[in-house]
């Protein structure tokens, strides 16, 4: 080890390549690759269920009154709203969604769908 | 006498590394990415390697992940901590072996492969694979924290040098 140099021209110009090319690949792998393993609905800002987007199913959502409202539908991977009863479909044009953070909602019966990734529980939280 | 001052000061380091590891948890920079943190504990293990030896840097880390984990842990944590570290220290020192490591490098390598032990120890215990779509955004934050870390290491490092623990009189 020379005698104060604590990094070397080569090893620094090593580290600013590898992390631009880094956050240039985790840009791209970002935008592109993270689907979601379940979506998430809420009603009225309050989560009523998550659902696996591995399952294919329907989820029927009805408002304070008992009237069928919306349908949510996951299918092969994907979340889609199937119907609703709000005047301009806005969620069923929203198509299908299956990457993590995307949302289907809709305003007028206050429906948020969101996909999410797996939980993973707090990771080191507390030592190092 | 030399003996037991160095035992001492070997002392000193490990609470030192305890209570950086505390004050790190204090520091809020959680931008919603889990596992990531600044690695002031890994300054420790660096600064040990350089000053004493490889060999006493692995004890103090190991006594030191222990005693945190069993002061202020949980067993997830602890178990996180561990696999980090003992990955992270492998790494550090076959890279330290090869003779041309520099401190700051050293600690940016030992900070990514710290955030990746942790996520193959997370990937293990969940049996989720897919979280390993962390690595690329934690292998970036692990770069930086180690430019961070590693610079005051070698700020530190540099005044040890200059003080009580010039040379290898103290051993």
């Amino acid at each position: 080890m020379n005698e104060d140099s604590y990094i070397t021209k080569k090893g620094a110009i090593a580290i600013a390549i590898i992390l631009i090319a880094l956050i240039i690949f985790s840009l791209i792998f970002y935008r592109t690759r993270r689907t979601g393993n379940y979506a998430v609905i809420f009603h009225y800002g309050k989560v009523t269920g998550s659902y696996p987007l591995g399952l294919n199913r329907e989820i029927r959502i009805k408002d304070k009154k008992g009237r069928l409202t919306n349908i949510v539908c996951i299918k092969n991977g994907y979340v889609y709203m199937k119907e609703a009863n709000c005047p301009d479909k806005i969620c069923i044009h929203q198509g299908k969604k299956s990457k993590v953070s995307e949302t289907i909602t809709c305003l007028p019966n206050r429906v948020v769908v969101e996909v999410k990734g797996r939980e993973m529980g707090s990771f080191d939280t507390m030592t190092h | 006498m030399k003996r037991s001052s160095h035992i001492a000061s070997l002392g000193v380091f490990l609470s030192l590394a305890m209570i950086a590891g505390y004050i790190e948890t204090l520091i809020p920079i959680n931008f919603g990415i889990p596992g990531m943190k600044l690695g002031l504990a890994n300054m420790v293990t660096v600064i040990l390697m350089y000053l004493f030896s490889p060999s006493e840097a692995f004890l103090i880390l190991v006594i030191r992940i222990l005693l945190s984990g069993f002061l202020f842990g949980n067993g997830m944590s602890f178990l996180y901590s561990l696999s980090g570290g003992i990955l992270s220290f492998i790494v550090m020192y076959l890279f330290f072996r090869t003779g041309k490591a520099r401190m700051i490098s050293l600690s940016v390598i030992g900070a990514i492969s710290h955030n990746a032990g942790q996520l193959i120890c997370a990937c293990i215990f969940v049996s989720n694979m897919d979280i390993l779509f962390y690595m690329p955004i934690l292998a970036v934050s692990g770069i930086i924290t180690g430019l961070i870390t590693g610079s005051l290491s070698a700020a530190v490092h540099r005044r040890l040098k200059k003080g009580r623990f010039s040379d290898k009189e103290d051993r």
